[in-house]
């Protein structure tokens, strides 16, 4: 005889929407880090080419003469980081006294909030039908 | 309509009307990138990307987007510069308006911008100002 514990699946549900969340992130900052790079003005490609996401578990950054150091992995899985590593870029993105401002990382991040809805929704849907079937 | 030249407009428009500010921006307030050789402190409002806000069946509602507001000077002139960017901060924030075509149904600061430097070779120069988020719709 089946116990009533075996119809609460609460902590599942719980576990597979933290999941799904980790993965939308992950995905976000994939596509996030894409955007960038689009929006990226180029004339050698150094800073397009380092643009980079870091997640709790990956990184793409890769080091470079003019480059700033990685920044620090975020403190869980819930949570990702787009970053530029070329020095220069926050001038590129706000522009300075005497050259206009070419942003490519608030471009990004405008999109992404538009995105990120869609990303969560999806990922937290397939890891529920992962967890409990349907 | 392109929604994102409309509020940058009407930025714009906002600085301009603004005789405190006008008195101390010697330079003026240009949309993008000030011309070579404007006299210090100016302004330069810059839209940062946005993006159409859609209702039920794409209906599009309104645009909305980030515009960096930057008040540029020599670092010598950064009480100067610190105060116009108050007063600035001031008229725009939780604000709204129209231009000749469109509604500015909100303008509100998503934060302050980091102070920039940028060394012209004999003086440091300073940028400092803020991000402002519009919402515009066409009326």
């Amino acid at each position: 005889m089946a116990s009533s514990g075996d119809f609460n699946h609460i902590p599942e549900a719980i576990a597979a929407i933290k999941r799904g969340i980790a993965a939308a992130i992950t995905a976000a900052a994939s596509e996030g880090q894409q955007i960038a790079r689009e929006h990226a003005a180029v004339d050698t490609g150094y800073m397009r080419d380092h643009v980079y996401h870091v997640t709790a578990t990956e990184s793409t950054y890769e080091d470079g003469e003019k480059s700033l150091p990685e920044i620090e992995k975020p403190p869980d899985d819930q949570t990702a980081y787009i970053a530029s590593a070329a020095r220069h870029s926050v001038f590129v993105e706000y522009g300075t006294s005497h050259m206009g401002a070419q942003p490519f990382m608030t471009p990004m991040a405008e999109a992404m909030r538009a995105k990120l809805p869609d990303l969560l929704r999806e990922h937290i849907g397939n890891a529920i039908k992962d967890a409990l079937g349907g | 309509m392109d929604e994102s030249l409309e509020g940058l407009a009407w930025l714009i428009s906002q600085l301009e009307a603004n005789s405190s500010i006008m008195a101390s921006l010697t330079g003026g307030v240009w949309p993008i990138q000030a011309p070579e050789g404007t006299l210090l402190p100016f302004a330069v409002v810059t839209p940062m990307g946005g993006r159409d806000v859609k209702g039920v069946a794409g209906i599009r509602l309104f645009w909305e987007g980030p515009y960096q507001v930057r008040f540029w000077g020599y670092a010598t002139q950064s009480d100067t510069l610190k105060t116009v960017n108050n007063t600035a901060d001031t008229l725009l924030q939780r604000t709204h308006g129209t231009t000749a075509t469109a509604t500015i149904m909100s303008c509100i600061r998503d934060n302050p911008l980091p102070i920039l430097p940028d060394w012209d070779g004999q003086q440091l120069r300073i940028g400092m100002g803020g991000l402002y988020r519009l919402q515009v719709r066409p009326s």
